[in-house]
């Protein structure tokens, strides 16, 4: 990438934060101006999420949420790695559990959640255990299909240098399984945090999900909104986050087949 | 949702009609059912063997057969209702969707300055868990369908939207040339050209809305009340009744299944040109 700035490039971004500026300001005129119920102007909102997130609700609601979330996170993809892996190795295996994977797959991870506090009790753990729930399946069968992908002359190659099985499995199969890991890690960290949100919704006393519907069934407006602003800007740090992350990790990928990472 | 992987292959649509790349003879396809099926079973045995080894609560771990039982009992007074409710948001929801991520993705693809006008409200929208929104649909439409419909477009407009553009902007260039050598106006070559090219592309992120669309229904259904599976599931909960909630949550997951497969056939359909439908080379 030059350092020089393309004029072209710099209006583009301009247009882009000048749009987005000018819709937050219509929002703000229109709530302040039409006074709807339902809708709370933005300064307001802004000001309910700085109290959220600054306030005392910071350590009994954002934190613990964000910790939850990241717990199940970590579980879910770890859990999907290592199940995946092997299966997508062990080339035999796949049409034998495929039809049960697919299945678990498809259950919406939000309708499990009666279920698992009915099982495991109304329990942070409970809740970690959804999400890492959630999360595993997109991890697991990008993990299969990218192990299953790996050019079997790089694994003879390690048989012919007397890898065993996990040497194999751990220096050969995983890096070159990983931009596809990479991009099932991608969806997982979406419905992660959908299934935080969510699984505080139901039998809960604490954290983000409980505070914005509590806020709505008390009919606190500026306090709703403040919420999803929260839950908003907390996505997208975290998307940030990843593309960073992933970027540093695959960059050998991008590198060595000269652009576009291919699955 | 392996869609990922889709779509990096993407730019090799527009090429011709082309053969399945894996045919499996009509024994092969048989044996391949047959260890489904297997695993299928030692999944319900495993099930059963947690249940007789008291790993779980048993009270809340209702047998295979009784859920099979209960289904079978409640399908028609009370499951296919929940299904046809959760079905109408989807599909209405499916609808507008696609609608508008169609038009978006494909007017961003087509014009850089649409794309930075609206990229910083895109990257700042997107990452909203869709959930969350939950409660300020119904600050705005109060409960019920209206509410379910605003969810679930802003939950799965994305992948529509961004596959769209993606598909428009990898349209072979050599199409595009062809298409101004044969002298096409700008709409007869969008419509000609782009549009056929970008198709799959847009079905890949139809296929991913799909799945989303349906655990936004389910979600907002257990949030609400609103009628369909997820209240189904909620009320059965809070009933004690888990059997039957036990019951939705399989009638959902069979619902996804269904619903993933389907748009998976009708891919292979409507769009014989797409990679998808040059079978499973996995």
């Amino acid at each position: 990438m030059s350092r020089r700035l393309d004029p072209r490039t710099v209006a583009y971004v301009a247009l882009g934060w000048l749009v987005a500026v000018a819709l937050l300001g219509l929002w703000q005129l229109y709530a302040t101006s039409a006074e709807l119920l339902y809708l709370s102007p933005f300064s307001d909102s802004a000001a309910a999420m700085w109290e959220l997130a600054t306030g005392p609700t910071l350590t009994t609601d954002v934190l613990p949420s964000i910790g939850r979330f990241l717990a199940g996170y970590a579980i879910g993809c770890v859990v999907g790695i290592a199940v995946g892996v092997p299966i997508g190795y062990i080339r035999s295996l796949e049409p034998w559990i495929r039809p049960v994977l697919e299945f678990l797959r498809s259950l919406p991870a939000p309708a499990i959640v009666p279920i698992a506090v009915l099982l495991l009790g109304a329990s942070s753990g409970t809740r970690i255990a959804v999400i890492a729930f959630g999360a595993c399946w997109a991890v697991l069968l990008n993990a299969i299909d990218g192990a299953r992908g790996v050019d079997p002359l790089l694994i003879d190659t390690g048989r012919v240098n007397r890898l065993g099985t996990a040497a194999i499995l751990r220096r050969i199969v995983i890096p070159a399984a990983l931009p596809q890991i990479f991009a099932g890690l991608r969806i997982a960290l979406g419905i992660a945090l959908i299934v935080m949100v969510f699984s505080e919704m139901i039998a809960s006393t604490s954290g983000l999900g409980f505070q914005i519907l509590t806020s709505q069934r008390r009919f606190l407006v500026p306090e709703t909104y403040g919420g999803v602003l929260l839950i908003g800007l907390i996505g997208w740090a975290f998307s940030v986050l990843f593309l960073y992350v992933e970027r540093r990790v695959l960059s050998w990928h991008v590198g060595r087949l000269g652009g576009a990472p291919r699955g | 949702m392996e869609g990922a992987r889709d779509v990096t292959a993407v730019p090799a649509a527009g090429r011709g009609r082309t053969a399945p790349a894996v045919r499996l003879g009509r024994n092969g396809r048989a044996v391949r059912w047959a260890k489904g099926a297997a695993g299928v079973l030692a999944a319900v045995g495993l099930w059963e063997l947690v249940r007789a080894l008291g790993l779980l609560p048993s009270g809340y771990v209702p047998s295979v057969p009784s859920i099979l039982d209960t289904i079978g009992a409640n399908f028609g007074d009370m499951l296919l209702p929940a299904i046809g409710d959760t079905l109408q948001a989807w599909s209405l929801g499916m609808l507008i969707t696609v609608a508008i991520g169609m038009l978006a993705g494909i007017a961003i693809g087509l014009s850089h300055w649409a794309d930075a006008a609206t990229r910083v409200v895109v990257e700042f929208l997107r990452p909203i868990p869709s959930v969350a929104l939950i409660p300020v649909a119904v600050l705005i439409f109060g409960i019920g369908l209206r509410m379910q419909l605003l969810l679930i477009v802003f939950a799965c407009v994305w992948p529509v939207l961004f596959n769209a553009r993606y598909g428009v902007q990898s349209v072979d260039p050599l199409l595009l040339d062809t298409g101004r050598v044969a002298r096409l106006s700008r709409v007869a070559l969008v419509r000609r050209v782009v549009l056929p090219a970008a198709l799959p592309a847009v079905f890949t992120g139809v296929r991913i809305s799909a799945s989303i669309a349906l655990v936004l229904a389910v979600s907002a259904e257990m949030v609400t009340g609103s009628p369909g599976l997820g209240k189904l599931i909620v009320d059965a909960d809070a009933a004690a009744n888990v059997e039957l909630s036990y019951a939705g949550v399989f009638i959902t997951g069979v619902l996804g299944i269904a619903l993933n497969y389907g748009l998976q056939a009708a891919d292979r359909r409507l769009l014989p040109w797409s990679v998808a439908s040059r079978g499973d080379a996995r």
